[in-house]
């Protein structure tokens, strides 16, 4: 039985990681699916195809869905910069220039932005009769000239052209797993956490897995492949 | 009064000056303070905020958290001494020892326990949050125009070790009530007027011109810590103070509102049938007398605050890179109008270089490195920064914007003053440069931003080395790859002292002069230092300098720059320490005080002709004497060229130092043997 992804563009690495490996996948991935979120009654809710397909598989699901709104919040600077505290570490550096919000508030933003993912992750577990597992989304890389490098800053003409400092961006991939952690626990599903060996002692993401500024490459995508056939 | 309707019923007394739609006003207070404050914002006079939500936070966010509700988040001020207190508080005059209540997982600020949801995450967090709010009550307080105060209460439970005044009793919001430590004050005429007192002095002290509104709050009280029935305990309270406010009106110079007069007049038409709840009708027939009597004319109309698109753009963004990810990357095509190739650039850019369009080409060749990074654009770009003051050399004069300001908002303080980045404009450059002779920037730049730009500065000076060491033929790379000079460019011969003595120049390098001329646009220092010369800043070729001062430096001498580069000019250098400074490595030792005037040189015991002779500072430096700065990666020193200072060497020097001099100059008044570059 192939392994049944579904989700948003983190899935790309490990679709093409499975590719090169010959290893039956099969992915939901939503950018290579208009139409496959409906709205109903201001609620996504999934295209009856895929509906269908997680209610006839019957093995485990993972589940790629969202993962990108830390990245959203905290890729670019600002133009009123801010920082945060995270709670669980509080030594974490501090951007100087920046005013500091209160974790709680910054936390509330960032699960504003992504309710509507976990409503669709909500709908995974309702219809698939199998385990499911949720994939954190990879951890931000350190290299901001690197992620300079990946933004069309064309499209963005009245942009301060900065990248967000390294810790801020950092704390908010925590707190962004945090919440989703913590729907995961609340709603049966086991949380992924990121591979191990891919993050250096501050918790960035290796140069070698770098993918672009919000994602990871085909290599960190083999490794999630084999995290993924071991719960299979 | 009697059976008059409440309609005509106006007890006002106008104050001999009234309040425009510009003025900046604060208010504070009870409960009821909270109604003025939406009254007026209503009709068009925005309070003055110094503490706003971040526009990332949609509106009811903000509001839990007490953003939007008076100047700063300090919630409401039942009492007099709460009032002193925060003042002292924020100027650092007062430090309580309970200053923290750390219970359920959450720190929380005793002073205004309900200001966050849940208390603070962290002890970090807390402290973090004062000292940003502790600044906008200053900023607040000193600039305000007009203070509108509305006295809630006289009853405050009080801190025994040391009078701190708490908004509600321990225990109650936060905390935990401890009769050993905390005790009822309940506050007489004499206390309430001196308290005021002592606030209306200090905050004249440094904002003379503030007029003071007060008002009594109508509110009754829900419940009273005296052994007294609640509405003997009401008529104490107001009684007091009233008594209070018209002491402070008839002898200190303040206005009395009588908000208190005229919903009291109203009876069951103002208050609610529960005695306390002060009705809309009510409040709006305070506001419109406020509005008759004190307010100057109609305000503006009410801006609802600006949609921020942030996040929708980051959106935009994120989706571009995820539209990326689904693309065979073999065949796939950009998701958007990719910018020009960088040899599509280079043509343009040479194209509009022919036609003297010298800024035109440096917008292309900005906008097309930053999508490519590709040498070719880095050397174009640092030579059409170049050629563009010598295709358009100013004609006329822009005066100095400063000359004669006397404003120093530094006015208390000795040697130089310390801002942080966020505080960096014009103004505060103005002030500490002319007034003081130099500003300390505190993390101009972040820590790790230090260490790239320190990073760079090691390449630039190997890939110099290198070129050194292998007979001077083809530049490397854009690490290092000299500005091309004309011939008879008097600027040439300094070049190799500079690199001579652990420098590069930063226009030698165009991929650091390419790095910090976008480090400074985006951080807005570049508009910053436009602001201040009134006109944009160009960039020093012979003085910006990529500087790394070895560790076994033992000798430096004191020197003004504008010895060398002469006095009717408008300079600006942004000293950055990459490294730590000032302990184990060199830094700065300064002069810390304004001379207007090149100091003799050659003398004093100077090494030198060009130096100024340690006797010489002495005698300039009196008793003050000079210091050393410590420096951490990314904090900064602006001084122009007046400035006396030479190298620092500790006493336990043992690393090498990383500094970038990054010299501006206003184009108008430009010392003419230095070339400048086109920002």
């Amino acid at each position: 039985m192939p392994l049944l992804c579904i989700g948003h563009s983190h899935l790309a690495c490990v679709t093409r990681a499975a590719v090169t490996a010959g290893v039956p996948l099969r992915a939901f991935n939503f950018w290579d699916l208009p139409g496959a979120i409906v709205n109903d009654g201001g609620q996504p809710r999934f295209a009856e195809d895929i509906r269908e397909a997680l209610i006839g598989h019957a093995g485990p699901v993972f589940s790629f869905v969202g993962g990108g709104a830390h990245v959203v919040l905290g890729m670019l600077v600002h133009p009123r910069r801010f920082d945060f505290v995270l709670p669980d570490e509080p030594d974490l550096a501090l951007d100087p220039a920046a005013e500091v919000l209160p974790a709680t508030a910054v936390r509330r933003i960032l699960q504003s932005m992504t309710d509507e993912y976990l409503t669709l992750m909500g709908e995974v577990r309702r219809l698939a009769s199998g385990a499911m597992f949720h994939i954190e989304p990879p951890p931000p890389s350190a290299d901001a000239l690197r992620m300079h490098a990946d933004v069309p800053w064309v499209m963005f003409p009245d942009r301060c052209r900065e990248i967000s400092p390294a810790a801020l961006r950092y704390k908010l991939w925590r707190l962004h797993s945090q919440i989703l952690r913590a729907w995961c626990s609340g709603n049966g599903v086991t949380f992924v956490e990121a591979p191990a060996g891919t993050s250096d002692a501050d918790g960035f993401m290796l140069d070698g897995y770098y993918g672009d500024g919000a994602h990871a490459n085909d290599a960190y995508g083999e490794l999630v492949l084999a995290q993924m056939r071991q719960r299979a | 009064m009697a059976g008059r309707e409440l309609a005509v019923i106006d007890p006002v007394l106008p104050p001999p000056w009234r309040i425009g739609s510009d003025a900046k006003i604060v208010t504070a207070g009870s409960c009821f303070a909270q109604h003025v404050a939406r009254h007026l914002r209503d009709q068009g006079y925005p309070l003055f905020e110094t503490e706003p939500a971040h526009p990332l936070m949609p509106a009811r966010l903000a509001e839990a958290y007490g953003y939007g509700v008076y100047a700063a988040r300090y919630g409401n001020i039942y009492t007099s001494r709460q009032l002193l207190q925060l003042w002292r508080r924020a100027t650092g005059r007062m430090q309580p020892v309970e200053d923290c209540w750390q219970q359920d997982g959450g720190w929380f600020d005793p002073f205004r326990p309900t200001i966050q949801p849940g208390g603070f995450s962290s002890m970090r967090e807390y402290t973090e949050d004062r000292r940003q709010h502790f600044a906008a009550v200053r900023r607040a307080f000193s600039e305000m125009d007009v203070f509108v105060f509305t006295l809630g209460l006289t009853e405050c439970w009080v801190s025994r070790l040391d009078g701190a005044a708490y908004p509600v009793c321990p225990g109650v919001a936060a905390g935990r009530f401890d009769a050993e430590r905390h005790v009822l004050v309940n506050l007489g005429v004499q206390e309430v007027v001196e308290d005021l007192r002592a606030f209306i002095s200090e905050v004249r002290a440094i904002n003379p011109r503030l007029r003071l509104i007060l008002t009594v709050s109508p509110v009754p009280l829900a419940a009273t810590a005296e052994s007294q029935h609640v509405l003997a305990a009401t008529t104490y309270s107001k009684s007091v103070l009233r008594v209070a406010a018209e002491t402070l009106a008839r002898q200190d110079g303040a206005y009395y509102f009588p908000a208190y007069e005229i919903i009291t007049a109203g009876g069951g038409e103002y208050l609610a049938p529960d005695r306390r709840t002060i009705l809309e009708p009510g409040v709006r027939r305070v506001m419109e007398l406020f509005s008759q009597h004190v307010l100057d004319g109609t305000g503006s109309p009410a801006v609802p605050p600006e949609e921020d698109d942030f996040l929708s753009q980051s959106r935009r963004l994120v989706d571009v890179l995820c539209d990326e990810q689904r693309l065979d990357p073999s065949t796939g095509e950009l998701p958007m109008n990719a910018p020009d190739s960088p040899d599509a650039a280079l043509n343009f850019a040479d194209a509009c270089r022919a036609q003297g369009h010298h800024d035109e080409a440096i917008a292309c060749l900005t906008a097309a490195r930053r999508r490519h990074q590709d040498a070719r654009l880095e050397r174009l770009l640092a030579t059409c920064r170049f050629e563009a003051y010598q295709a358009g050399v100013p004609v006329s004069t822009v005066p100095d914007r400063w000359a004669g300001d006397a404003a120093d908002r530094f006015e208390h303080v000795e040697g130089i003053p310390e801002v942080q980045a966020g505080e960096l404009d014009a103004r505060t450059v103005a002030a500490g440069v002319r007034k003081h002779g130099a500003l300390l920037v505190r993390g101009l730049f972040d820590t790790a931003t230090a260490a790239m730009l320190a990073e760079g500065v090691k390449r630039s000076l190997d890939a110099c080395q290198a070129w050194h060491d292998g007979g001077q033929g083809e530049f490397p790379d854009t690490w290092y790859s000299r500005l091309a000079l004309p011939a008879d460019c008097e600027l040439g011969v300094a070049r190799p002292w500079v690199e001579g003595n652990g420098g590069v120049w930063l226009a030698d390098s165009p991929r650091m002069l390419y790095e910090l001329t976008e480090l400074l646009e985006r951080r807005g220092i570049t508009r910053v230092v436009s602001d201040y010369f009134g006109e944009p800043a160009m960039m020093s070729v012979g003085k910006s300098t990529l500087r790394c001062v070895p560790s076994t430096i033992r000798a430096s001498d004191w020197h003004q720059d504008g010895a060398f580069m002469g006095t009717e000019i408008r300079s600006l250098n942004i000293w950055m320490a990459l490294s730590p400074c000032g302990v184990e490595a060199s830094g700065l030792e300064v002069l810390p005080q304004r001379v207007d005037r090149i100091l003799p040189t050659g003398s004093h015991g100077a090494s030198f002709d060009w130096s100024v002779g340690p006797e010489m500072v002495r005698q300039v430096a009196g008793a003050g004497g000079t210091r050393s700065p410590q420096f951490e990666p990314g904090d900064a020193l602006l001084f122009d060229h007046f400035f006396v200072h030479r190298t620092g060497i500790p006493a336990a020097i043992s690393r090498d130092r990383y500094a970038i001099e990054s010299w501006f100059f206003a184009p108008t008044a430009y010392p003419a043997n230095q070339v400048p570059l086109r920002l």
